[in-house]
């Protein structure tokens, strides 16, 4: 039976295991449940995952939510993986943990924070919480520093190692979510950051052409977002 | 030099091993196993050495690996765990610092307990911050190797030392998929909402720092939904999480984690978890499977849980002094 993934490549941890998936030739069924329709609510999905997250896989009768989990499941459980994604070396593999936790609350909790206050809430006519994207920038630049500083400090990817792993493809998603805020903030956020930024296209070759094509979707949101919100603002 | 090496995969056992190949050269097999199956326990970091894998079976679950090994080179026993002992930066009232403390001592993991006090920012110190640039706590050191984050520690503990009972990090792959599961879980939501509520409604005030209170209402509420969580997905099959009999390491994490609510007064206590029955069973399970080492562990929180108290009391009966007055 085919591995079922339930994702939208919208979300930053849905792209990184569908970009996973046929980077190491694992045959599965994508199945778009739309976020931004709230499909992740509907009582077919909850059935599957009682959190209403993307993404989750089914495994036969195995079912699996929580990226980090579930890269490691696939990693595991085929064997044409390449190890570089989830090292058998104790420590190197022990690093690669390390970093997927930090990510939690650190990039993810930023870069969502930014995305939210930024886009989502002005998209959906909500009031501007001032207080709230400033506390989501401060995390997200620091996060953003973190990562420049140490995670990236020995080499292409993170935790001086000279090949992707799990946590390049997944932390590298997140960041490319920030896609999503217009151009000028953007630049403004992630342009200090030089490594971050050649680490992104690092892991972009090492997984051609998989990550532009999951991430198509993204960009055209990002297009029509940026349209949107200048459009409301031409309106004020 | 012909031997035989017994180990224990990382990997499930119908995978390919870590790498062995069969090509003859310098570096053949870099991979981390451990001399183990009832001989002295010793962790052989890396093999680098001519070999050649003649053969592998796999037996009750252990893996036996023939390796050929040139004559000049001898297989490389990197570290004697006899001579390392890991050393434990955290401190007692950190849910994840107790987590880890409690762990070695019910495995009989030798270490060294460094206490870094948050509250004198001790974790700030030039020193500390070369163990850990993140500033936070729990931290590990073990040999060469400095490691943070609690969940990251725990898994790599429960694989460098072969005498860790299998229960706390399952080597089947599906069991263990849904340790790594909840764990990834409890960051955004448990850990969120328990240590953001305790933090913001109590000790933030307590030090002078400024907490808002929307921010107390959205953490408690995140807390609430996490419980809920717990009570009907995560403690629906089985004493413990993901339907487990026996703990894992995110029983641990988890159950350390909600003994922090301790810390409130009685009434905001009793009124967020009063409702969670089998919440209440698994923290209690836990505790007798952790015996006597989660009750001692815990005992400077529940000194704090008393000095609160009683400072709360002291508070309410001036209060109610004045306003009679």
């Amino acid at each position: 039976m085919t591995l079922k993934v339930y994702c939208d490549r919208m979300s930053q941890p849905s792209r990184a295991i569908l970009i996973f998936c046929k980077m190491n030739g694992i045959d599965f069924e994508e199945i778009t449940i739309n976020i931004l329709k709230n499909e992740q609510h509907a009582p077919e999905y909850k059935a599957i995952n009682p959190m209403s997250q993307v993404p989750t896989i089914v495994d036969g009768d195995f079912t699996l939510f929580e990226s980090h989990a579930i890269l490691i499941y696939l990693s595991c459980k085929y064997p044409g993986v390449a190890s570089h994604w989830y090292p058998s070396d104790l420590v190197e593999r022990a690093k690669v943990h390390s970093a997927l936790d930090w990510h939690h609350a650190n990039l993810r909790r930023g870069s969502v924070g930014a995305i939210v206050n930024n886009v989502l809430l002005p998209l959906n006519g909500l009031p501007f919480n001032a207080q709230a994207a400033e506390e989501a920038e401060k995390t997200l630049v620091k996060a953003l520093t973190i990562l420049e500083t140490f995670w990236l400090k020995d080499g292409p990817f993170l935790s001086g190692r000279s090949q992707p792993s799990i946590a390049d493809l997944n932390l590298v998603s997140e960041v490319m979510e920030l896609q999503l805020l217009s151009e000028k903030e953007h630049d403004r956020i992630l342009s200090p950051f030089k490594k971050v930024l050649q680490w992104v296209e690092d892991t972009k070759s090492a997984t051609a052409p998989y990550f532009e094509e999951f991430h198509g979707v993204l960009y055209k949101a990002r297009d029509e977002f940026r349209a949107l919100i200048a459009a409301k603002s031409g309106e004020k | 030099m012909y031997g035989i090496l017994w180990c224990r995969a990382l990997q499930p056992r119908t995978a390919q091993l870590p790498r062995p190949r069969a090509n003859r050269g310098p570096n053949v097999g870099t991979f981390s196993m451990w001399y183990a199956r009832d001989r002295r326990y010793i962790l052989l970091e890396t093999i680098d050495a001519w070999a050649e894998c003649l053969n592998t079976s796999t037996v009750d679950g252990m893996i036996r690996l023939e390796l050929f090994v040139t004559s000049n080179l001898q297989l490389k026993k990197v570290k004697d765990r006899s001579e390392m002992v890991v050393k434990v930066y955290g401190e007692r009232m950190s849910e994840p610092s107790r987590a880890v403390i409690i762990f070695c001592k019910v495995n009989g993991i030798e270490f060294e307990e460094i206490e870094i006090d948050v509250l004198k920012n001790q974790n700030y110190s030039p020193e500390y911050k070369e163990i850990n640039p993140m500033n936070q706590i729990p931290a590990i050191v073990d040999g060469d190797l400095k490691l943070f984050e609690s969940h990251a520690i725990l898994i790599y503990l429960s694989c460098a030392f072969p005498q860790v009972a299998s229960h706390w990090y399952p080597s089947d792959v599906y069991k263990r998929a849904k340790i790594h599961s909840v764990l990834d879980w409890h960051h955004s939501f448990l850990r969120r909402g328990a240590a953001g509520f305790v933090f913001n409604s109590l000790l933030a005030p307590l030090s002078g720092i400024r907490s808002y209170p929307q921010v107390i209402i959205q953490a408690e509420e995140i807390l609430l939904r996490s419980l809920s969580k717990l009570e009907h997905t995560w403690l629906k099959d089985g004493p413990f999480l993901a339907g487990n009999s026996q703990p894992s390491i995110a029983d641990l994490i988890l159950a350390c984690e909600i003994m922090q609510l301790e810390l409130l007064s009685e009434k905001d206590h009793d009124r967020i978890l009063g409702p969670y029955m089998k919440v209440l069973q698994w923290v209690e399970d836990t505790k007798s499977a952790t015996a006597p080492h989660f009750d001692e562990v815990h005992e400077l929180l529940f000194e704090s849980q008393k000095r609160f108290r009683e400072q709360r009391a002291t508070k309410s009966r001036k209060t109610q002094v004045k306003s009679k007055m």
